[in-house]
């Protein structure tokens, strides 16, 4: 049986495919948005990720196929894996129907994978050599949560947003200051022309006794700050705030790994593509004696070689999933 | 030729699947009210080929319905049709909706298929010698079908009785406008036909694709209908 | 609430202090919702839009913390009944948010939905349309009024605007009695 993995990924607006080999070695990987759509498979692209994942899924599974050198229509794959929440009903069924289709003709396991935990595997992709037990920040515009990963399949929720996930604030903030959508990438380069001592927005939460997350107060207040100084630059505005939330992340996720003994530290989901976060999570790690695991940036953000690397670990502990598996869009982790 | 075909229906709240050769069908399976289309279309394509005793690699085509429905269902029949004409290297048969339910009754002279599109509209498409043929596909034309209120069916339907037609009605939207739209119990078919079924698929099917009609799954796309034009500009959201 | 607030249009106005007075407001419609009702939620960033829908939830005994859904779109809870939290504030247009399919399965639930304007036109013909502005201080003497804290710890004043879009709700509003009423 082939270790190769076929992983597939529609949870929200991304359609993805990927190969990866035993769980950490990346062979292809496919993303939409950055595939030209209009010059590899012709047509009019259309504007949500439902639509578009009806169209583009088996082109995408094909590339992914044909990029790892294999036969689009009789790979010799071992399993696929597809994230089956949570996400996005409408979107995650494209993908979950698919692969549970193709797993079916081609004889080979389908394996369910939480999409969330499969970023956590991003930084398998990274390093092969990363072992349990780590603490992982998983962060995105979906979420903010702080997992202490023990083992494979083993997590405890160390502590969570309680309103807005970071790269909510992100994308919010970014459009009251104009800098649009997505709000991470552009604010990401607008701090790095901007001045972070401009002023000091509020750390939400950063010295509460748990681990919980708020970003909402800090976007309202930015907001309202930026609304009484309509001539501050927004780089100068981006530095500060993104330097706020940055804080807080790096500064609980290293205390969590801290109280739970480990001293392995990765970062996962769309903001650990964040520069500043990046750094500060490499900076603060090294000053405290921990080792930090940052994917890189095509991992971080939606990726079908995550959900192989998760589906391949998911297949050795479990065995696989039933082809009456459905999309979970509330699916909760861990 | 004698084509091996399997039907996947999931435009409506019936979902269904119907394995046939050469036109027969073999084995079918369907689930009335479900919105579990996900979860139960894959098992009952597994049973509806098994108890045919059918491989999934002799397959000739998969057929799909494409809709106007439900947006999810025909997202879970198309992408998992897909999956497997990808995987098998076969080709998609598409049709709709309202010609697999206007199908079985291809010999009457006129009839409207209406289905329920939700929220206060209807699906429907007239099929008389003097609107079109049974023959179209989305890939070759426009005969998809309209979207309309009850009210607006209404004023065709009487439109055409002062013309002198008097059309024979199938179709869940029709059954549940009914009053609205003035249609006598003579002139309704049963209720057993009011969702697109996957034996008809499967029928319909056959003869589209000993007509050519068969084509690769990348062409193949879901019949929304609805259209919708608001559009809101991002940057006035502070 | 009175009666007198209520308009010929089935439109009234609701101050609540703090938040306990947007609490009032929140179990006094979850006390006439039911399965398949529609509200749309307007209103300004950081205007209290998921706060409301995490008091509402809570009235409904929804356990899970209820988070934003702008990014995810929609989001399922359970309780007493399930809630659809919905957020069009990424989409661009009817189309997306048809696209979404929330009215396929809004008949399995209650959904509530921010920035619910996008959709207005489109998705649904009976829906309660829920406008919350801050009613604090004079604009321009305010002071940044949150620092950081959670949202479910921010009590500012703000005033609610209820408008029944159809016949279901028109009349249920003027069943539930609230008291602080701004005509």
């Amino acid at each position: 049986m082939s270790d190769l993995v076929l992983g597939i990924e529609t949870s929200c607006d991304e359609t993805a495919a990927a190969i990866v080999g035993e769980g950490s070695k990346l062979v292809s990987s496919v993303v939409s948005s950055q595939v030209d759509i209009h010059a590899e498979f012709g047509g009019v692209v259309p504007e949500l990720a439902g639509r578009a994942h009806v169209q583009l899924i088996v082109p995408v599974v094909e590339k992914a196929l044909g990029d790892a050198g294999l036969d689009t229509t009789k790979p010799s794959i071992g399993s696929i894996a597809c994230t089956i929440g949570p996400g996005l009903v409408g979107s995650l069924l494209v993908g979950v129907s698919a692969a549970k289709a193709m797993a079916y003709a081609w004889g080979v396991p389908f394996i369910g994978v939480n999409h969330l935990e499969a970023h956590l595997y991003a930084s398998f992709l990274a390093d092969p050599e990363l072992e349990f037990p780590m603490m992982v920040l998983l962060v995105s515009g979906g979420h903010t949560m702080l997992i202490h990963a023990k083992s494979h399949g083993d997590y405890v929720l160390v502590g969570q947003t309680l309103d807005d996930a970071a790269g909510e604030a992100f994308d919010k903030v970014a459009r009251f200051i104009g800098l649009g959508y997505p709000g991470g990438p552009a604010i990401d380069k607008a701090a790095q022309l901007g001045d972070a001592s401009l002023v000091r927005f509020p750390r939400p939460m950063i010295d509460s006794e748990g681990f919980e997350f708020s970003f909402s107060g800090l976007k309202t207040s930015v907001v309202a700050w930026a609304r009484k100084h309509p001539d501050a630059s927004a780089e100068d505005i981006s530095a500060c705030f993104q330097e706020a939330v940055v804080d807080v992340l790096v500064t609980k996720a290293i205390r969590a790994a801290r109280e739970a003994g480990v001293s392995n530290l990765c970062i996962g989901g769309g903001v650990a593509a964040n520069s500043a976060l990046r750094a500060e999570t490499e900076r603060r790690c090294a000053e405290e004696g921990l080792r930090a695991f940052i994917p890189a940036r095509a991992f971080c953000t939606d990726n079908a070689a995550m959900v192989a690397a998760a589906g391949w670990w998911r297949m050795q502990n479990d065995g696989p999933s039933v082809l009456s598996t459905g999309a979970i869009p509330n699916l909760r982790f861990p | 030729m004698s084509p091996t075909l399997l039907a996947i229906e999931t435009a409506t709240a019936k979902a269904g699947v119907a394995l046939s050769v050469d036109g027969v069908v073999l084995s079918s399976w369907w689930l009335a009210g479900g919105n579990k289309h996900t979860e139960s279309l894959m098992p009952a394509i597994e049973f509806v080929t098994d108890t045919a005793a059918v491989s999934v690699s002799s397959l000739d085509a998969i057929c799909v319905d494409v809709g106007p429905g439900l947006f999810t269902g025909i997202r879970v029949g198309l992408s998992t049709a897909k999956g497997l004409a990808h995987a098998l290297g076969i080709s998609l048969v598409a049709v709709t909706s309202l010609e697999v339910m206007a199908n079985p009754f291809r010999n009457l002279e006129d009839l409207v298929a209406v289905i329920d599109a939700k929220r206060g509209e209807v699906f429907w498409r007239r099929f008389s010698p003097s609107a079109n043929n049974l023959q179209s596909t989305p890939e070759r034309g426009v005969e998809l079908g309209a979207l309309s209120t009850p009210d607006e069916l209404a004023d065709e339907i009487t439109q055409w009785r002062k013309e002198g037609d008097n059309p024979v009605f199938v179709g869940d939207g029709a059954l549940r406008y009914q009053r609205e739209l003035g249609i006598e119990a003579g002139m309704m078919l049963s209720p057993l036909f009011s969702n697109p079924l996957p034996e008809h698929l499967a029928e319909l099917s056959n003869r589209a694709f000993l007509d050519g009609k068969a084509c690769s799954p990348e062409l193949v796309e879901p019949v929304y209908m609805r259209q919708a034009d608001a559009r809101v500009n991002f940057e006035m959201r502070s | 609430m009175s009666n007198q607030a209520i308009s010929a249009s089935g439109a009234l106005t609701f101050r609540a202090e703090d938040l306990a007075g947007t609490k009032i407001l929140a179990r006094a419609i979850a006390s006439i919702i039911r399965k398949g009702d529609v509200i749309l939620l307007l209103g300004d960033l950081g205007a209290g839009k998921t706060a409301f829908v995490q008091l509402f939830g809570l009235e409904l005994g929804v356990s899970d913390p209820i988070t934003s859904p702008t990014f995810t779109l929609v989001q399922t809870y359970t309780g007493k009944l399930t809630i659809f939290h919905a957020d069009l504030y990424r989409l661009g247009g009817g189309q997306d948010v048809v696209d979404l399919g929330l009215d396929e399965q809004a008949d399995e639930g209650v959904t509530l939905i921010e920035w619910g304007d996008v959709g207005e036109s489109v998705l649904f013909p009976d829906y309660l349309k829920l406008t919350i502005e801050l009613a604090g201080k004079d604009e321009t003497d305010e002071q940044p009024s949150c620092e950081g804290e959670p949202i479910s710890q921010v009590g500012e004043p703000r005033l609610f605007n209820l408008e029944a879009v159809g016949a279901s709700w028109a009349e249920r509003l003027r069943e539930i009695g609230l008291s602080e009423v701004e005509k």
